[in-house]
């Protein structure tokens, strides 16, 4: 056993979707996993350590996405397919553990004969063993092993039975290190194939089994792992016996189900009037109702929006609280000083911005876990499968955007339960045009500063009919916005539906805890890294600026101070707006002026926008801070100065209609949110996706104020 | 309707129970056949989508949502 105890013995976890596959893996490994990408694409990649019963000995399980066959049809399957047909791979096991839903056997042995074909060994875990006996199926598992040449190992995923069993089966595979029986294949090659098979295990000496050759006659030009000389002798192979992919496909699979449904049939045990729940078939009929299913859909969407937007402000504020008070006390403890400001405003404030998002994130993951472990998420997308695709979206899609209204980033980290590629990418390309709950702020501010307080016909208020535009305006752009991009965006992946509908059961608590624990843990992991990083280069930006600059502005601040006879609030207010003016970010600020002039922006609306790159929210912050007001919590103080001020050029308003417009409306398409981009790197896995984001939203943004506050100032506005 | 009538799952009315007699060529053929939808098997169109384009179909132990174009790839006869 001494070779067990390293951790470089890797066993595959392998099985179809809903195969129960990810709830057995949290059995194994328990808190011993984690969760990253497999090697160059962006397909989640689970392992965990697994311990064997005699208590020294510990592996890597590695739970591989759930595939159909080794003919893939998404990134996902192809990820199984490229580690399980190049034995050279770092993620190639020793050992598959397969696991199949007693259900659906049939359709789930598929897979396992073809992997057992490659010549792995493999273990069958035969998933839900009680409840296909509720549902009057039940199978004699020696009689399968003996069909199969197989061990066969009855487990439930779901309480944890056969677990034990399981990992004695794999002690017993690494103590004896049994082999695999060489089976012939189930299905029977042509005269022409078995030529062309022959031929290929000349070209790939390494390939060691003629269905390995076969697969890779059939992916040549895919797998990245080729020579170029192996795929030119492997195409000419091809072309020499008139080798035609889809035909042998179609042929293979149904040798194999004709040799699966034998071995099935055999094995299954008569059980005489056990009837098959009706459950799924009774709720489907109201769920996925042509009228009755987007209704109760839409019910379940305003409760995550209630959830998400207003079940996690109180804990948002308190974790606000906390981190102002440990900013306070580190400025209190080190005194006055560059490294206190560093620690108080850089890091904690960095730090306190990462975990605010957590609330929501754990809210979401809650409901979202919760939907897809019942069932029920593939039946939205069954619903509005029609309607989002003619966007270029999906039914899941619809999650991510309505829970973008709370906020972008727990949001774009739902998108990854949408297997298409494409409808992923552009699902987490829009939901930052849909108005998040960070811009309420801005809105209430600059609608509070243009719109008049009156109401139309007594009843609903100007200021709330203009939010509810704004509002309106994300969402619409978000579905241009996909539109375009559906015809933009180039895709490998064929569009289809095609899914299964899995039976409904009761969520178990163990795996939506386990997701919401992975989603938070890798936000704060990943994300939280970048966020806390640019926190501090704007902290550096507003904080430091040319030498003698900052001391001349504060002296001269304070001279004035005194001259206007201001008291002690005041004349602090008045420093540090003086000293924000002439830092980094006031020269950025005042640099910006010329090009955001034409949108009727001054250098001061140029400093709120970079420090509002941070959040959105913190535009206010800024304002206040420029305006000289001391709190940041006097809203009303800001709109007053704000509204005030005259225009020195003009001497009108500075914040005339025209220019207030284009301030939100810039809002509205603005990306101005470092913890989105962030977010959307970790997961594209690329800066080039956070970064065309960035410029066709800041463009987008930038287009529309231009042409109403020229519009509204040539109309005379 | 005669059961030597080759029709595709798409043109049977929601209620129908029908037996796959072919897959015929189309991208997502292998998906079909690899998710048990294949020649031999009885399913139950049970009803479509609101917005006309996805079918809700009832295998023995499996329900499935499929498209439209997909189901047109489906031959079917009628259970006799």
């Amino acid at each position: 056993m001494g070779g067990v105890r390293a951790l470089n013995h890797r066993i595959a976890l392998i099985g179809n979707p809903n195969s129960g596959k990810s709830s057995l893996f949290n059995h194994l490994t328990g808190l011993r996993q984690k969760t990253g990408n497999f090697p160059g694409v962006t397909v989640e990649r689970r392992s965990g350590v697994l311990r064997l019963p005699d208590g020294t000995s510990s592996l890597r399980l590695v739970d591989f996405p759930g595939t159909y066959s080794l003919y893939p049809t998404s990134l996902d399957e192809r990820v199984v397919f490229d580690v399980l047909s190049h034995p050279g791979c770092e993620d190639y096991p020793d050992l598959v553990i397969y696991v199949a839903d007693a259900l659906r056997l049939d359709q789930h042995l598929l897979l396992l004969s073809q992997i057992r074909d490659l010549g792995l060994p493999v273990v069958l875990a035969l998933n839900l063993v009680d409840a296909a006996l509720e549902s009057g199926v039940q199978y004699d598992s020696s009689s399968l092993a003996r069909s199969l040449g197989i061990p066969v190992i009855s487990v439930n995923g779901r309480t944890g039975d056969g677990t034990g069993l399981l990992l004695q089966q794999i002690e017993q595979f690494y103590a004896m290190s049994w082999t695999h029986p060489s089976q012939a294949a189930p299905f029977t090659l042509e005269d022409g194939l078995a030529s062309m098979v022959r031929e290929i295990r000349q070209i790939c000496p390494w390939v060691k089994y003629d269905f390995q050759a076969l697969i890779l006659a059939h992916h040549t030009d895919e797998l990245t792992y080729l020579q170029p000389d192996e795929i030119r002798q492997i195409h000419e192979a091809r072309d020499r016996f008139a080798f035609h992919p889809l035909k042998t496909q179609v042929r293979e699979i149904m040798e194999r189900f004709r040799s699966i449904d034998r071995i099935v049939r055999e094995a299954k045990v008569p059980l005489e009037g056990v009837e098959r729940s009706r459950l799924t078939a009774r709720v489907d009929a109201i769920a996925t109702h042509r009228i009755w299913g987007p209704i109760i859909f839409c019910v379940f969407l305003l409760f995550i929006f209630q959830a998400v937007f207003s079940w996690s402000t109180l804990p948002m504020e308190w974790i606000e609280q906390i981190f102002s008070v440990l900013g306070g006390a580190v400025k209190y403890a080190l005194g006055a000083g560059w490294l206190s400001s560093l620690l108080a405003d850089g890091v904690v404030a960095g730090l306190g911005g990462v975990l605010v998002f957590i609330p929501q994130i754990v809210l979401l993951f809650l409901l979202v876990a919760i939907l897809e472990e019942s069932g029920y998420m593939a039946r939205a997308v069954y619903l509005f499968d029609r309607l989002l695709n003619k966007v270029g979206l999906n039914g899941r899609s619809i999650v991510a955007l309505v829970s973008g209204t709370a906020c972008a980033i727990p949001a774009i980290m739902s998108t990854r339960t949408i297997t298409n590629r494409k409808e992923r990418l552009i699902t987490i390309l829009v939901t930052p045009l849909i108005s998040c709950s960070a811009r309420l702020p801005v809105y209430a501010l600059l609608v509070g500063l243009m719109v008049p307080a009156g109401r139309v016909f007594g009843l609903i208020s100007y200021q709330a009919l203009t939010f509810m535009g704004l509002y309106v305006l994300g969402a619409a752009s978000a579905m241009l916005g996909a539109w375009i991009f559906k015809r933009i965006l180039k895709t490998e992946e064929p569009g289809y539906l095609l899914m299964e509908l899995p039976d409904y059961q009761v969520p178990h608590w163990r795996n939506v805890a386990y997701t919401v624990w992975s989603k938070v843990a890798s936000f704060v992991r990943e994300a939280g890294k970048i966020i806390v990083m640019i926190s501090i280069a704007l902290w550096f930006l507003a904080t430091y600026s040319l030498p003698g600059r900052m001391a001349e502005a504060e002296a001269q601040a304070l001279s004035n101070a005194a001259t206007e006879q201001l008291d002690k609030v005041e004349t602090e207010a008045l420093v540090a707006s003086s000293r924000l003016e002439s830092s980094f970010a006031g020269m950025l600020g005042k640099a910006l002026e010329p090009v955001i002039r034409p949108l009727g922006f001054d250098w001061k609306i140029g400093i709120a926008l970079v420090t509002s790159f941070a959040a959105r929210e913190v535009f206010v912050g800024t304002m206040a801070t420029i305006y000289s007001i001391g709190s940041v919590d006097d809203d009303l103080g800001i709109r007053q100065k704000m509204a005030a001020e005259l225009n020195p050029a003009t001497g009108r308003k500075t914040y005339s209609l025209p220019m207030a417009l284009s301030l939100v409306l810039f809002y509205v398409f603005a990306m101005q949110c470092m913890s989105t981009m962030a977010v959307v790197k970790k997961e594209t896995g690329t800066w080039k996706w956070p970064l065309i984001q960035l410029a066709f939203m800041s463009g987008l943004a930038y287009l529309v104020s231009l042409v109403v506050y020229q519009g509204l100032t040539a109309l005379g506005y | 309707m005669t059961m030597t009538e080759k029709l595709t799952l798409a043109a049977v009315p929601p209620g129908s129970r029908v037996r796959i007699v072919e897959v015929s060529e189309h991208p997502s053929t292998g998906r079909l056949l690899a998710m048990g939808l294949r020649p031999g098997l009885e399913v139950t169109l049970v009803r479509k989508a609101a917005f006309g384009q996805a079918l809700y179909i009832q295998a023995d132990y499996q329900q499935y949502g499929i498209r439209m174009d997909e189901a047109e790839a489906i031959w079917v006869e009628y259970e006799h």
